[in-house]
């Protein structure tokens, strides 16, 4: 009954009846509906606004905290070099001089040796304090379910980690109890605030991130050092091998000379080297290719990439910086989705011209003409010495042979060369490549072996368990996302930054006359000696935090709500950048996108 | 010559009241809707408007000696009956 009447009273149908009552009621509600539709508008901007502006707010605050604390280390660097960059002395100093050096330089390897452990204790409580503070001034984040206990006991769990990374993990944290809004707990079993309280509920944030810093203690070290020994191992001895494949090097020997053994070198050509076009080694490919002429294919050129592969990559600071960009540079080496890694390069291009290139070689073997030979037969004459004369075979003893061939380049059987010699250039040139393709193999299974060991490690802190290493994701789902999907997620991506250091050295400023009155041959007579703050500012473009929010819900369950179809931004993502500048006397924001 | 409106039971009177009432009604709903669509952009533009100055002044508030201050005066004021 009540229905029906609600019914009659609503229905668009009075606006045309002649009937007086229902007409106001239906009008009303239908300016309700549009009204509600301009609140739903106004709700999804708020709500958009404010998303965009906790994202602002954390990538600035954690790029001010990333800054802060690489000031704060350069500052103690600072202040023991007496308030200057470069402190300098001269051998002419006096002894208090020497000994406010000597006591700067020991002061210097304390502080860094403090900083250096100081995650034990500084650095924490920088770590927990920001931490504390943020957690005050951002409510709307998983921050507000966390107690301050639990910041407490991450902050010094990060103090485990090796320092660039504790700075890095702490800065990562804030940036995701600002932003994270996952509001599902889970009881504390792993007590990760160390209150001792196994059955208490906790944020699952907490737990997760709890958990990361255990799986990233446990990977860092492996990682770094298996990097380490891939470089220092297989690359290097590839680059090596392949540099001494087109140049001239030179080999030590062991002599005996006057009653010792004396090493001296001797200088040894690659197979691939351009050599002269007559006079070259036995086994050198380019040589041979030019004699019987065959194209030439460009080997060197691929080598050469090697060559300086190994270089390149020892200069930057390999156990740290590479291992955090592991993921984009492992890439040249080995992928997956592309075929333009080395590992398959090497063996479409280069393994292949290879083989193109012993085939050619000994097709063209083939087709030379039967080498005609040089003969000669040698006698004892009375006095011992040997008698040899020429001879054309049939007319020739049974103890004649041959001594050099008249027609290179030409061939015989399997033999082959191209010089009068009698010197198989075809073999020693094919056994060349044979060995080149022995290292390009052994090199390629090195790349294997390497990439399959640091998936297995990475996959303890892979992105989808621990959130990978750098960017640092975590994702989770609400109503929204489809069946047991996460389909929110935060990504805190911190660019490379360096920590400041103290170098020191020293130089020749003077030098007594040398014999004859020459300059410069003489003894140093004054020395420099210097210690310099290295890496002590940043302009901000290595002290940059990008926060990434990205939301994909269930396309069949976002047709209703206040953040649903109305709002044009409920699909997609939001990212902010801050970069801050630093140096020993300050800390700014000077960039944001 | 045929009449084209349909037979109204109701009194002259009651049908002039009706008439009344329900112009007097789409009168206010039309003013409630227009004031709403003030107040619905003016919330929506105040809103655009404070996000892109609370962007503006995070580099300066990320400073040691930043004195940027927001100026409200610069924001649309809220006229629901025109100015």
């Amino acid at each position: 009954m009540m229905l029906t009447y609600l019914r009659q009273t609503t229905s668009l149908n009075n606006l045309r009846s002649k009937r007086s009552s229902g007409q106001i009621a239906t009008l009303l509600i239908l300016a309700m509906v549009v009204v509600l539709v301009m609140i739903l508008v106004t709700v999804n901007l708020g709500q958009l606004s404010l998303t965009a502006t906790t994202l602002s707010n954390a990538a600035d605050s954690a790029s001010l905290l990333l800054a802060s604390q690489l000031a704060t280390k350069s500052r103690v660097f600072w202040e023991t070099l007496g308030g200057t960059t470069r402190k300098e002395t001269t051998e002419g100093w006096g002894t208090w001089d020497w000994v406010e050096l000597v006591v700067m330089v020991v002061i210097a390897v304390v502080m860094t040796l403090l900083c250096n452990i100081c995650s034990h204790g500084f650095w924490a409580l920088v770590v927990s304090a920001t931490l504390a503070a943020a957690n005050k001034l951002y409510q709307f984040s998983v921050a507000q379910d966390m107690r301050a206990e639990a910041f407490t006991a991450i902050a010094k769990s990060l103090s485990g980690l090796p320092e660039r990374w504790g700075i890095r993990e702490g800065v990562v944290f804030l940036a995701l109890t600002q932003t994270v809004a996952d509001p599902r707990k889970m009881a504390d079993t792993n007590d990760s605030d160390g209150n001792g309280n196994t059955t208490e509920k906790v944020p699952v944030f907490q737990d997760w991130y709890y958990r990361r810093v255990i799986a990233l203690k446990e990977v860092l070290s492996p990682l770094a050092g298996e990097i380490n020994n891939f470089i220092n191992g297989p690359l290097t001895s590839f680059s090596d091998f392949a540099t001494k494949q087109y140049t001239q090097y030179q080999v030590p020997f062991e002599t005996w000379d006057d009653g010792g053994y004396t090493t001296v070198y001797t200088t040894a050509t690659g197979p691939f080297y351009t050599a002269p076009e007559s006079g070259g080694q036995d086994g050198n490919v380019i040589e041979l290719v030019k004699a019987i002429e065959i194209p030439v294919p460009d080997i060197v050129s691929v080598l050469q990439v090697f060559a300086g592969l190994a270089t390149s990559l020892k200069a930057q600071n390999y156990s740290d910086r590479l291992l955090e960009s592991w993921e984009s540079w492992i890439k040249w080496f080995y992928n997956d989705d592309v075929d333009t890694d080395y590992y398959d390069t090497l063996k479409t291009n280069l393994v292949a011209d290879l083989d193109n290139l012993k085939a050619a070689i000994e097709s063209k073997r083939t087709q030379l003409a039967q080498c005609n030979y040089q003969w000669q037969s040698c006698i004892t004459d009375y006095d011992g010495l040997p008698q040899c004369t020429s001879c054309t075979p049939p007319i020739c003893p049974e103890y004649a042979y041959k001594t050099e061939s008249t027609n290179s380049p030409c061939q015989d059987g399997s033999f082959g060369t191209i010089d009068t010699d009698l010197d198989d250039e075809f073999a020693a040139a094919q056994a060349s490549i044979d060995a080149l393709l022995v290292g390009i193999e052994g090199f390629r299974n090195s790349i294997l072996t390497f990439y399959n060991y640091m998936n297995d490690l990475l996959a303890s802190i892979s992105m989808s368990t621990s959130g990978g290493l750098n960017p640092v994701t975590y994702s989770w789902p609400d109503a929204l996302c489809a069946d047991d999907s996460d389909c929110h997620s935060i990504s805190v991506d911190v660019s490379h930054f360096e920590l400041a250091w103290i170098e020191s050295g020293d130089e020749c400023t003077e030098r007594s006359l040398g014999m004859m009155g020459l300059i410069g041959g003489g003894m140093c007579t004054e020395r420099k000696y210097w210690l310099e703050l290295k890496d002590y500012t940043d302009n901000g473009d290595n002290t940059r935090v990008k926060i990434t929010r990205a939301d994909q819900p269930d396309a069949a369950k976002t047709g209703v709500g206040a953040l649903g179809s109305f709002n044009p931004f409920g699909k997609g993502e939001i990212t902010k950048v801050s970069k801050a500048a630093y140096s020993y006397n300050y800390v700014n924001i000077v960039g944001k996108e | 010559m045929v009449r084209l409106t349909t037979h109204d039971p109701r009194p002259t009177t009651q049908t002039a009241q009706a008439t009344l009432e329900i112009t007097l009604a789409l009168i206010s709903v039309l003013l409630l809707l227009l004031g709403s669509l003030k107040l619905f952009l003016w919330v929506n533009q105040r809103l655009v408007q404070r996000h892109q100055d609370y962007e503006n002044s995070r580099v300066s508030a990320g400073t040691s000696f930043s004195e940027t201050q927001v100026d409200e005066t610069a924001y649309p004021e809220l006229n629901i009956f025109g100015k």
